[in-house]
């Protein structure tokens, strides 16, 4: 794997930036296949039966989508006469293309392969697969979202919320929370798609931003599940102290970034008289808290059943990558921008005329 | 139309049994007959070029070259065609084969389908044009899959790395 590393990294970046300036169906096709096939050595690099499994999950879920775009593109061709993605006006080639981004993204109904490809891969390249592998389908979600029906999106993504919190209480493996995490944050990113483009790319970002530092820093604890999370203070205090900021950044709590497209969302949706989803949506999310207060306890807040001799570890001390710092900077304190941001986007009221 | 749809269907079928199929010489013979009626189809279709292409380089070259090396396989659970394929699956394969052989003859949702495509006698020319112009203006789409064609390479090497101790076993 080290050595054929730099040529899939390069094409995991060049395949994404092919389908992101491309508009024809087949190209696009084709390059979200090769960045299919190109993380499948990533996700099974350690090669046991579980991250075998993981990768047959990841490709025939992802091909099984790819055939779905594919076949829309041709049945729109057949309709239409054209491959370009802004004409695509079938409506059943529509749907079918709808369907097959979000079982590319990971939705409800589409969810079942998240958790399991994500506990089956190692923790570094899960970031890469929750961030970077969403991007494309996204964009392709957004280049056609005045055509998807808005009840559509209001159903999946409900949902999605709900579903994913739901599932997510009861897990004790970091991974596979991650990716309920994942799952309901998706939910997020597209249940403004039609009102305001602009937010799911907020919303994105941010959720890229925060949960990239997240797994980093625990890429760096090496916890991969709450049992190692309860003992991970003794061995690096600063780690738990940053993951706890960059968990409830995740959660949507205020003084953090996080809460920022949670806010400008539920703002957009009650302006646009869609209040009974904004109102599911917030409650399904705080099923999600409760999972990422349960990691920030368990690794901040409690001390563990088991003893450590020591209050810290005596061994070295786990090195710190500065992307995750940096990351976690950017992370926690984007709020303090959108003050600003929310000043230069809200309408300037005229002077009264005396 | 009917000769159309019947290789279109056929095709299907060898591709499903390339998926289904209990042994890998079934799945290599499987896969040779993918291609031949897949390049039928274009060939009833009008077009000369890219079936010839096809069987000369995918089941000349490439089918032949892969057949070789499946010889070199050693399969400890020998078996006849059939064993291992799962029935139900092959049954709803059959149904769903049907329901689409229905659709295109116009039993289910009869009117609603219209295709507005240009009329194919012209496509003798027209497909070897296309050639020239994937060379031409869509020399992206030739970079694309020369690429993947070579991360297929790394991807399928990394995943079969170390015979019986990598990801996947290669026979």
């Amino acid at each position: 794997m080290p050595l054929s590393q730099p040529i899939i990294l390069t094409t995991l970046t060049a395949t994404t930036l092919v389908f992101l300036l491309s508009t024809h169906l087949v190209l696009m096709w084709a390059a979200l296949e090769l960045s299919t096939l190109a993380i499948l050595p990533l996700i099974a690099n350690k090669s046991h039966p579980r991250a075998i499994e993981a990768s047959t999950k990841y490709f025939l879920m992802q091909a099984m989508a790819s055939t779905l775009i594919i076949f829309s593109g041709a049945l729109n061709y057949e309709m239409t006469g054209s491959y370009q993605i802004a004409e695509l006006t079938d409506l059943t080639s529509m749907i079918v293309l709808t369907l097959a981004l979000f079982i590319k993204v990971g939705l409800v109904p589409f969810h079942f392969w998240v958790p399991e490809v994500l506990q089956g891969m190692p923790t570094a390249p899960a970031i890469f697969l929750l961030t970077w592998q969403k991007l494309g389908p996204l964009v392709m979600l957004f280049l056609i979202s005045h055509l998807i029906s808005l009840k559509l999106i209001f159903m999946v993504a409900v949902l999605s919320s709900l579903i994913a919190g739901w599932m997510g209480l009861n897990q004790t493996q970091v991974r596979k929370l991650m990716a309920f995490s994942s799952i309901a944050q998706m939910a997020w990113i597209i249940v403004i798609i039609k009102y305001a483009p602009s937010l799911t790319i907020l919303t994105f970002y941010i959720y890229s931003t925060t949960v990239s530092a997240t797994l980093l820093t625990l890429d760096k604890m090496s916890t991969t599940s709450t049992k190692h999370l309860i003992t991970s203070f003794s061995k690096s205090p600063t780690a738990a102290t940053l993951l706890t900021l960059s968990l409830l950044s995740l959660s949507g709590l205020p003084p953090l970034a996080g809460f920022l497209p949670k806010w400008l969302t539920v703002n957009q949706l009650v302006s646009e008289k869609a209040t009974w989803i904004a109102l599911l949506m917030l409650m399904a999310s705080l099923l999600s808290l409760f999972f990422y207060l349960r990691l920030w306890y368990n690794s901040s807040s409690t001390l563990p059943p088991n003893t450590t001799n020591t209050t810290r570890l005596w061994r070295k001390l786990t090195p710190q990558s500065n992307l995750t710092i940096n990351l976690l900077v950017l992370a926690a304190t984007t709020l303090l921008l959108s003050a600003t941001l929310m000043k230069a986007i809200t309408k300037q009221e005229t002077p009264k005329a005396k | 139309m009917e000769i159309t749809l019947f290789f279109c269907c056929f095709m299907l079928v060898c591709a499903m049994m390339v998926a289904a199929s209990s042994m890998i010489h079934f799945a290599v013979v499987s896969l040779l007959f993918v291609a031949v009626f897949g390049s039928g189809l274009v060939v009833v279709e009008g077009g000369s070029f890219m079936p010839l292409v096809v069987l000369l380089i995918y089941l000349g070259g490439l089918l032949v070259v892969f057949a070789f090396c499946v010889g070199f396989t050693d399969d400890p659970f020998m078996g006849f065609w059939g064993v291992g394929v799962s029935k139900g699956a092959v049954f709803l394969y059959w149904v769903g084969l049907l329901i689409g052989i229905c659709c295109a003859w116009g039993y289910l949702w009869g009117g609603m389908w219209i295709s507005v495509g240009e009329p194919w006698s012209e496509v003798v020319v027209g497909e070897s044009l296309g050639v020239s112009e994937m060379y031409c203006n869509g020399w992206v789409f030739v970079v694309v899959c020369g690429w993947a064609l070579l991360i297929v390479l790394f991807v399928i090497t990394g995943l079969i790395r170390g015979h019986r101790r990598g990801a996947f076993r290669s026979f």
